[in-house]
């Protein structure tokens, strides 16, 4: 990278400085915006349907309340689609308004302006689908809802949204249709090419998110699951990393292009 | 030069060998089968330069190179010295003002600034900020957002943005883009003061009376080549193949027309108006002899003004070729 | 100044106050078509433009991708049918038949109208270009007329096509292709009456979604958010729900309400919550109507109101 210091500049002591502004840049532009409103709507449309389950009576199994309501609410649904959209949105925008070039036409290492924008990114995503879980499994289970499962299945799940957001990322950094590129990925690879060919299962973040939920409760093979924990949290770990590289790789690659 | 002390550090490198503050070097760029930019060499030091073409000749394509922000297909762009490309460090020492009106328009122009400054690691962003604005004369509209201003105000704003670490490289795609003429005037003097504090200023433009107002030098582009580069007086002259145009007033205009033409010193000779307009072959002939010749005839000159020596005909001339 | 013809090119006609430069531009004298013209012209650019035909190749991908994904379920089963059909097969047993076909292909139906949707509608409001559609032989409601009508034959083509193909390979595989033609021709009609009400279906809620931003990355979030909070929330409130009422709940669902009525033409019976809510299977059609004219008031509503 070769980022030496050049004299004659007051300058702030470290390249970690630019971090703070960058979060709260990114923060600004992403929160509170419509987009962002709307993800919190979809991730409160799951707490709503356990509201339903409640108060019709259903089964107060734990398992049971898991595998019918969290999963295809939340882990199928609610999960990917808010990760995609808030990790798509943090650098998606900004390349497509054409604001990346102020950032880039800085000293700036393009790892800070990466780390700073998936962390909200991540953030952001992981704090609404993990408190849609737990607010999902106060509302539909009541009382029943004292057992510890639902630790392992938020894990699961806040795992997963920052393993999205990292995807996302990466392929805002690729393509200027990251969104619908990363909702093909969950729908046909995740979806229905899983149940067909075993090996996709490696890479699936789905797998992943089974995988830690399985730690505290025994919903991971009924749904599908078929990797222990430790081996999911490994998986999750190399995902987030090969993607934060892409993205870090493209960036400092950036060339202005037209718009298409 | 004074002799060193002992607290000094090494002797100033003497000017000249110090490497120019841009430079390009038979720089191409191509995307798949079209050309934009075709074997460029040149380069830039202290003062304003333009550089002047047509829409599509290649002018931002040039600066984004510059920038850093597009990699040359074949060729090399230097800051300093050192390649642009992949040069995070270099933008410490350069100013940018893209083209494109964009912004965060969810911040006032003041928190903007300021993020610019953050970023660059200045110790004080706020002070630095402060002072930015106030040399783009937007102190009262700081505390406003970017989505509020108009096109003009943010253009100050993004400059504001760029001066902010008082950058000795000033690079500016299309500064005049969207300015009233007023704006434009307070811009031209605004890069003026900043040029005649030694620093290092390019910008792109296609409006002609701005660069023959602004720019010391001219770099010309013309479907991606360089078609000229210098004063643009210089380059008139080097114009030899074109008779230059001078505008004659004197007691007797009729006279010195046939005289001129007589002499065989110009090419034609034209009444029009109050004036003698006439053709001379040769620049420096025609300078050294008109007076002998208005003499001669007993006429008395008024005035002498080559009339197509502005820019635009250097231009027009350039385009043409 | 004499009034001046426009001069041919390559002369530039000098007058001692000014010149003409000729610049090339042309007159046009022949015919001016009407407003069909004009319609059929837009629908058939925004058609090519859906599958990113006249585009670079980063434009196609995605369609065409899923075009290709659209028709793969099909060429398998008919691959497998044919080398294995003496084997496997009982009597009338195809995994894929055209009644059950749309549920298998519904998430590359939407994925398509994610995509291409945005593209259709929001780059001409990015790009404020709506003026200069205006401003010609188009009426704003053709306008919008026009984009519905390419993105439902692009759909058409995805949704019946991989069917077509289906129906008449099955029979060129099977024993009999004729009496295979004649056994299976009352499935004609059902398969293209679902197939165009399908389209129109799905079509009709996307496009009217994607008329209201700009943004492409909006309204592709947008359009799979609605489908499928729509398709569980339906199919949850009807599953789970047990007083009379709820069973209405699967109407809120576009996805069901199509396989509703795309059994109920079929004559095949519904399973899931399509039985538990059982319901008369017209009224899936007029509840798909319904939709469809919701989607295009929305949708005219939408380029009345816009700024050009």
């Amino acid at each position: 990278m070769g980022d030496q210091v050049v004299g004659g500049q007051v300058m702030a002591g470290g390249l970690v400085r630019p971090f703070g502004p960058l979060v709260r840049l990114t923060a600004r532009g992403v929160l509170g915006r419509r987009r962002t409103l709307l993800m919190a709507l979809a991730a409160a449309v799951p707490v709503v349907v356990s509201a339903f389950w409640m108060l019709t009576g259903q089964s107060g199994d734990p398992d049971v309340f898991a595998t019918q309501v969290l999963d295809p609410w939340v882990i199928t649904t609610v999960l990917p689609l808010v990760a995609l959209v808030l990790g798509t949105s943090v650098l998606g925008s900004e390349i497509e308004d054409g604001t990346i070039v102020f950032l880039l036409a800085k000293p700036v290492p393009r790892w800070i302006v990466v780390a700073a924008k998936t962390v909200v990114a991540a953030l952001a995503s992981a704090v609404l689908v993990t408190v849609s879980t737990l607010l999902c499994w106060v509302v539909g289970l009541g009382p029943a809802a004292a057992s510890g499962e639902v630790v392992g299945i938020a894990a699961g799940v806040a795992f997963g949204a920052v393993l999205y957001s990292c995807i996302a990322v990466a392929l805002s950094a690729v393509t200027g249709r990251a969104l619908i590129v990363g909702l093909v990925y969950v729908f046909l690879w995740e979806g229905t090419l899983a149940g067909l060919l075993a090996g996709t299962r490696l890479f699936s973040v789905r797998q992943y998110v089974l995988g830690i939920a399985g730690v505290t409760s025994e919903i991971d093979r009924p749904l599908g699951g078929t990797l222990d924990a430790p081996t999911a949290l490994l998986l999750g770990l190399a995902v987030i990393a090969i993607s934060l590289a892409i993205a870090i790789v493209r960036l400092r690659g950036y060339e202005v292009a037209e718009r298409t | 030069m004074t002799a060193p002390s002992p607290a000094a550090g090494p002797p100033p490198v003497p000017a000249s060998a110090l490497p120019p503050a841009l430079e390009a070097v038979h720089v191409a760029r191509w995307y798949g089968n079209v050309v934009a930019v075709n074997d460029v060499s040149f380069d830039v030091g202290p003062g304003v330069t333009g550089l002047l073409g047509p829409n599509g000749a290649g002018k931002t394509t040039v600066l984004h190179m510059l920038a850093g922000l597009l990699r040359p297909s074949s060729g090399e762009v230097r800051v300093e010295g050192r390649a642009a490309w992949h040069n995070a460090a270099m933008y410490r020492r350069i100013g940018l003002l893209p083209e494109r009106d964009t912004g965060y328009f969810f911040m006032t122009g003041f928190q903007f600034v300021r993020l610019s400054a953050q970023l660059e690691g200045l110790g004080d962003p706020d002070a630095a900020a402060r002072r930015a604005l106030a040399t783009v004369a937007l102190e009262d509209a700081a505390d406003r957002a970017l989505g509020g201003y108009s096109r003009g105000m943010r253009q100050r704003a993004r400059l504001a943005a760029a001066l902010v670490h008082d950058p000795p490289i000033l690079l500016l795609d299309e500064p005049f883009n969207g300015l009233d003429p007023r704006q434009r005037l307070e811009m031209t003097d605004l890069l003026h003061a900043m040029a005649a504090e030694g620093r290092v200023i390019l910008f792109s433009s296609h409006i002609l009376e701005e660069v023959e107002r602004l720019a010391d030098r001219v770099l010309v582009m013309v479907a991606g080549r360089l078609a000229a580069s210098g004063g643009f007086r210089d380059i008139r002259r080097l114009m030899t193949d074109r008779p230059h145009t001078f505008t004659v007033r004197s007691s007797d205009d009729r006279a010195l027309a046939a005289a001129l033409l007589r002499d065989g010193l110009v090419l034609g000779a034209q009444l029009d108006g109050g004036a003698l307009e006439v053709r001379a072959a040769d620049y420096g002939a025609f300078t050294r002899v008109v007076a002998r010749v208005a003499q001669a005839t007993g006429a008395t000159l008024f005035e002498i003004r080559p009339t197509d020596e502005s820019l635009e005909s250097v231009f027009s001339y350039l385009v043409a070729q | 100044m004499q009034a001046e013809q426009v001069p041919l090119a390559g002369s530039a006609p000098a007058g001692p106050g000014g010149s003409i430069y000729d610049l090339g531009y042309q007159h046009y004298d022949g015919p001016r078509l009407g407003r069909r013209q004009a319609w059929a012209a837009l629908f058939s650019y925004s058609l090519r433009a859906a599958f990113g035909i006249g585009r670079g190749a980063r434009a196609k991908v995605v369609p065409v991708g899923l075009l290709v994904i659209a028709f793969l379920p099909v060429v398998v089963a008919l691959g497998v049918e044919a080398v294995l059909g003496e084997l496997i097969r009982g009597e009338g047993f195809r995994p894929i038949r055209p009644d059950n076909y749309f549920e298998i292909i519904r998430s590359v139906l939407l994925l398509f109208c994610a995509a291409v949707a945005p593209e259709l509608v929001g780059r001409d409001l990015r790009n404020h270009v709506l003026t200069l559609y205006f401003t010609r032989a188009l009426e704003r409601w053709s306008y919008a007329l026009a984009k519905l009508g390419a993105l439902t034959s692009a759909l058409l083509l995805m949704a019946l096509g991989p069917e077509i193909v289906l129906f008449l390979g099955s029979s060129l595989v099977s024993s009999d292709p004729v009496g295979y033609l004649g056994a299976h021709l009352d499935e004609v009609g059902p398969m293209l009456a679902s197939g165009l009400l399908s389209a129109l279906l799905i079509g009709a809620i996307a496009l009217a979604i994607a008329s209201f931003t700009p943004r492409r990355a909006y309204a592709t979030g947008a359009i799979v958010a609605f489908f499928v909070i729509s398709s569980a929330l339906g199919t949850f409130i009807t599953t789970v729900g047990d007083r009379g009422v709820t069973k209405f709940g699967i109407l809120l669902s576009p996805f069901a309400v199509m396989d509703g009525f795309t059994r109920w033409l079929f004559g095949t019976a519904p399973t899931g919550a399509l039985r538990r809510a059982d319901l008369p299977g017209g009224l899936y059609v007029a509840v798909a109507i319904a939709y469809v004219v919701v989607g295009v008031a929305l949708l005219l509503r939408r380029y009345e109101t816009v700024d050009a």
